[in-house]
């Protein structure tokens, strides 16, 4: 079994310049995150009690702006977990902290958004509370086989694949 | 102790004060002449290009310009 989780984004932009006072929400999509391998006993206390401790990391009540919870289920490990251009954060627990994963595949049937000279982009990092993203890193799988560990390596392969 | 990033043609190369330190030439210099880089005889289209350089992560230099 595995828990999924998707939420709903939304941005103020009436903030844009700075939290004001006033709100104008707008919808922004929203993230799915997964949690493999859940157990009976982890499955009837998530439907007992909810995911609170997941959704201290994950939601963000902010002025500018806020991630929330829409539906967290248990559900077989073959069922959907969205919609197939959308990739999920794997979630997992490791030495006292929450990990977030996700390989985008920029090459794959639905395509993808990054430079097409990018195959794949990896994003990890640690959840910390209300959202907040730590040791983020990013790398990137170059349709040459080379790997960029960072922005700035990334620019560098784009660099010589133009140059070639 | 800076760090740098300098971006080439033929691939990245990331050093920092003390390693330069031990180089016949400076950063600066390296971005004056990229052909510091190259073997004596290198041919011409095979010379190293530096695209960009950049010191603690942040530009330094590039498209010719210090920045």
């Amino acid at each position: 079994m595995k828990l999924v989780i998707d939420t709903q984004i939304a941005e103020n932009y009436a903030a844009h310049n700075g939290f004001t006072g006033e709100y104008r929400w707008k919808y922004k999509g929203g993230n799915t995150y997964v949690v493999d391998n859940i157990t009976p006993a982890q499955q009837a206390r998530i439907e007992a009690e909810g995911t609170p401790t997941l959704a201290a990391l994950i939601e963000d009540n902010g002025d500018s702006y806020r991630e929330y919870i829409l539906s967290a289920r248990v559900v077989a490990d073959t069922a959907s977990e969205g919609e197939p251009w959308e990739t999920p954060f794997r979630l997992s627990y490791v030495n006292g902290q929450w990990i977030a994963t996700r390989t985008i595949d920029n090459k794959g049937e639905y395509g993808g958004c990054y430079r097409r000279e990018i195959s794949t982009k990896t994003e990890t990092y640690v959840m910390g509370p209300a959202g907040e993203r730590l040791n983020y890193e990013a790398s990137y799988v170059l349709i040459n086989g080379r790997i960029a560990r960072d922005q700035q390596e990334l620019q560098c392969e784009l660099e010589m694949m133009e140059d070639a | 102790m800076n760090r740098y990033f300098i971006c080439t043609s033929q691939g990245y190369i990331m050093t920092n004060d003390e390693k330069m330190a031990q180089m016949p030439f400076t950063i600066d210099d390296l971005i004056a002449d990229h052909s510091l880089l190259d073997d004596p005889g290198t041919p011409e289209n095979k010379r190293h290009k530096i695209f960009f350089v950049t010191k603690n992560n942040k530009d330094y230099w590039e498209f010719g310009e210090y920045v």
